[in-house]
């Protein structure tokens, strides 16, 4: 008889007991959940980083170069934007070409009988102002918002000159062309501060142009009595708000365009269309005086939008300790509201590499240079409504961290930026070669409160093992 | 009892066995919490030291394996429920463990055999959390801490045990000491500071001799064991998450002489009883020790009685083993500027496996350890020990 297994008889049913007993026990031993940690036994280690995030500040501004970023993709001539007045040493006169050679296409030739002195009630150069430039900003934004100056709208006298050539597309910023000092508009009185936008000329003038299939250009600048500021119109090239005008044929055309009104209209026209619309062949805006962006430090740091400028700044990293946790870092700097004006835009901030973007100058760069060099860091953006009150913080803590571990293969400090379309996740739209802005801060000669830094939190990782030196 | 049945049920207990954030509060601090030697056999009834039992021997004092004549292979674990109490918090935990395995076999049955195995010295495991906050550039942030410390030191010893006369038996080993030790702070922080992941482990790794006598004269039994006095390479690495590279330092630490020993007496009727003492001179090691200020003299009593196992008087059954213990101990660190006492009540009993090869032993205990009043928590742990210890004829 083979023995069993398992004992046999009572002593199998005590051993059976015991045994399924102890499994059952651990079973539920096993399963079962401490209770959360809670502050019991807080302090009772031997160690604690109770010297957790030390404050630094670093206001030595070891390094300041200033990018002047051109767009060989979208030179100013092909800008959505077209700016009239001035500003703070800004200022631009608009000029436009226009080619009535087109006329003399076939298919153009029913126009010939409709662009008469007897059918050809007016002629006007419509401009389409854009709606942040409206009073209150059209109320796209809160006007109470501390970082947008409350905007009244500026009211302008369109003075209209014939240029004594059509420009060269290429050739601004620069002086306004030479153009003929008589007017070719027909009124001097400010223009209500509207998006649409129309101005009286001489139409003898101008039926003078179709006739000769000119090509000609006007100058559009802002004449005496005009309420002082810089608003911005539409370009033939405008990408942005076509999709909410009406579909009347006057206002499709985004450009500054010349409206000639009509007695009489082509049988095929819709009816209601009144209006034969010249587009313009080419628009620029002059920038005829252009404050030069900040190559001293002292005296403020700047970053300009529509023509890029961006500071690339280093703050002297000496003073770091070795072996160190960043907990944060940030670039703080003070808006200068009394030299900051236009639209507000995202702010970014990357690793740039300082022998790009040498100490004290201005350097000319294109945009896919900046693209190429620049590291974005990452949560280094503000929003414009993130700004409090006059303060812009500009997270900087990895770039930091890296620089602490010894990560970094070069020099670099950090390009303040917009949010430019190869920024990934940081694009803004529009970009920012839209709208003519300058947010300008303190400079290094300001008062000590109001001086740009880099605000760190960190703690030493050593803290445990030598008592938390300081 | 069959291998295959013995490594099932072995396998089922240990498959079960699992840590969690749990012990008591005082082992955040100095040497942890002491682990306890021996089998549940020995924590029923609170001594060990001098208990020979030539069939099934005993794991306190490692000279009992000279009475060895199969293979052993011994698991001792404990399932644990800890409830800390403290002036504003109290928290309730769970924890299992294995600490004791060991594997023997005689050279010569009956009077050498050779033993391995691992054996938890010293054990380190729980968590706190605490929220703060810290005002920095004008700013207030909220801050919340967990701290917790895991690791544990253990040896694995390889020694012979030897029978050189009839009431007298010998055993040394030499113990390979290792054990890793982390102490981990993660701060996380309201807005956007980053979190702070702070890492202080420390790795110990060394070599100690056990000497042991056990010797029996009559109804008298008493053991010794003594663990010289010796040296552990330390290496310490502190990280933090997102730093480069770790700081790394090597040091060494004096570990103090272990005394231990044990009487038992035969009292009749299978009755025995038995006492424990253990004694280390923590306190020598100062206040500048790896393991931080401190630290004193760790003791322990122990005393207990014991109904043997043994069968019924009809002799087809068994009388189960009851065993009945108390135990004192002084913890090798104080808390709160006090020495933390510990004092534990325990019962206990078994089952042997067939033929007396091997044994299911449990015990059962309460512990209670500190107090309020000098040390700020005190603990009160309900703990069951469990051990299997089977004997095979494998090879030998």
């Amino acid at each position: 008889m083979p023995r069993p297994l398992l004992p046999t008889g009572s002593r199998c049913r005590g051993f059976l007991s015991i045994m399924l007993t102890t499994l059952a026990l651990m079973v539920g031993l096993a399963s079962c959940t401490s209770d959360d940690a809670n502050p019991m036994g807080a302090g009772f280690g031997n160690t604690a980083l109770d010297t957790l995030m030390r404050e630094l500040v670093v206001q030595d501004l070891a390094h300041h170069g200033q990018l002047e970023v051109g767009d060989p993709a979208r030179p100013l001539d092909q800008a959505d934007v077209l700016y009239l007045g001035g500003r703070d040493g800004d200022a631009s006169s608009i000029v436009v070409n226009f080619d009535f050679a087109s006329l003399a296409h076939p298919d153009s030739v029913a126009l010939d009988t409709l662009l008469t002195d007897d059918n050809v009630t007016s002629v006007r150069l419509k401009l389409l102002q854009l709606l942040w430039y409206l009073p209150g900003h059209g109320g796209l934004v809160d006007e109470d918002d501390e970082s947008l100056r409350p905007w009244a709208g500026a009211s302008k006298v369109f003075d209209v000159h014939q240029l004594s050539a059509p420009y060269d597309t290429l050739s601004f910023p620069d002086d306004e062309p030479a153009y003929d000092p008589n007017l070719l508009s027909l009124s001097s009185e400010p223009a209500a501060t509207s998006s649409l936008i129309f101005v009286n000329l001489e139409k003898a003038t101008v039926l003078r142009w179709v006739r000769e299939r000119a090509r000609v250009g006007i100058l559009i600048r802002e004449g005496p009595g005009s309420t002082p500021g810089l608003v911005g119109f539409s370009s033939k090239e405008m990408q942005f708000g076509g999709s909410t005008l009406d579909t009347d044929n006057a206002l499709t055309a985004l450009g500054p365009s010349l409206v000639f009104s009509l007695n009489r209209t082509p049988d095929y026209w819709d009816s209601g269309r009144q209006n034969y619309i010249q587009q313009p062949a080419a628009d620029a805006s002059t920038w005829h005086d252009l404050q030069e962006t900040s190559s001293d430090p002292s005296e403020r740091i700047e970053v300009r939008a529509h023509l890029r400028s961006y500071p690339v700044l280093r703050f002297d990293p000496g003073v770091l300790p070795e072996r160190i946790r960043v907990n944060l870092a940030q670039v703080v700097l003070h808006v200068d509201t009394s030299r900051t004006h236009g639209p507000p835009n995202i702010l970014t901030v990357s690793e740039y590499a300082l022998d790009n973007a040498p100490d004290g100058t201005r350097t000319r760069v294109i945009l896919d240079d900046v693209d190429d060099a620049a590291d974005l860091i990452g949560g280094g953006r503000v929003e414009p409504e993130d700004v409090e009150g006059t303060v812009v913080r500009l997270n900087v803590t990895s770039a930091l961290q890296r620089y602490v571990n010894g990560l970094q293969d070069t020099d670099t400090g950090f390009l303040i930026a917009h949010g430019e379309r190869f920024f990934r996740g940081f694009a803004s739209s529009p970009g920012p070669g839209f709208y003519f802005s300058r947010w300008v801060f303190h400079g290094t000669g300001a008062d000590p409160e109001l001086r740009p830094r880099l605000e760190i939190l960190y703690t030493r990782i050593d803290d445990l093992t030598d008592g938390g030196g300081d | 009892m069959r291998p295959t049945y013995l490594i099932a049920v072995v396998l089922a207990c240990v498959s079960l066995v699992s840590t969690a954030w749990a012990q008591t509060p005082f082992s955040l601090r100095g040497l942890g919490q002491n682990v306890e030697a021996g089998t549940a056999r020995d924590w029923g009834r609170g001594w060990g030291l001098a208990d020979r039992d030539t069939l099934t021997p005993g794991s306190a004092n490692p000279a009992a394996l000279a009475d060895l004549r199969f293979v052993q292979l011994l698991f001792a674990g404990t399932g644990e429920r800890t409830l800390d109490d403290g002036p504003e918090h109290d928290r309730v935990s769970w924890r299992t463990t294995l600490p004791n395995v060991r594997l023997a076999f005689p050279l010569r049955s009956g009077s050498l055999a050779m033993q391995t195995g691992f054996h938890v010295k010293r054990s380190f495991l729980y968590e706190s959390f605490t929220i703060g906050e810290v005002e920095r550039f004008g700013q207030v942030f909220g801050i919340e801490e967990t701290y917790s410390r895991s690791g544990n030191l253990f040896e694995i010893p390889i020694g012979l045990a030897w029978r050189p006369l009839d009431g007298l038996a010998l055993a040394a080993s030499i113990n390979l000491v290792r054990g890793p030790v982390e102490d981990r702070i993660v701060q996380t922080f309201s807005g956007d500071p980053l979190v702070n992941d702070h890492a202080n482990r420390l790795e110990f790794e060394g070599q100690s001799a056990t000497l042991a006598a056990l010797w029996t004269a009559g109804r008298l039994s008493l053991g010794a064991v003594v663990t010289p006095g010796h040296d552990l390479d330390v290496e310490r690495t502190v990280s933090m998450a997102a730093v480069a590279g770790e700081a790394r330092t090597e040091d060494r630490v004096a570990m103090p002489t272990d005394y231990r020993a044990g009487v038992a007496v035969e009292l009749g009727g299978g009755w025995r009883l038995g006492a424990d003492g253990t004694f280390a001179e923590f306190g020598d090691l100062g206040d500048d020790s790896v393991w931080g200020p401190g630290l004193r003299d760790e003791w322990s009593v122990g005393v207990g009685l014991e109904r043997r196992l043994r069968r019924s008087d009809r002799g087809r059954d068994y009388r189960a083993p009851l065993r009945l213990g108390f135990m004192t101990r002084r913890w090798g660190h104080e808390v709160g500027g006090a020495p933390v006492d510990e004092r534990v009540i325990s019962l206990g009993t078994g089952v042997p496996f067939r033929n007396w090869l091997g044994s299911i032993d449990l015990s059962l205990s309460y512990a209670w350890i500190g107090n309020e009043a000098d040390n700020g928590v005190r603990s009160q742990a309900l703990r069951l020990g469990v051990s299997i210890s089977g004997l095979e004829r494998l090879v030998f």
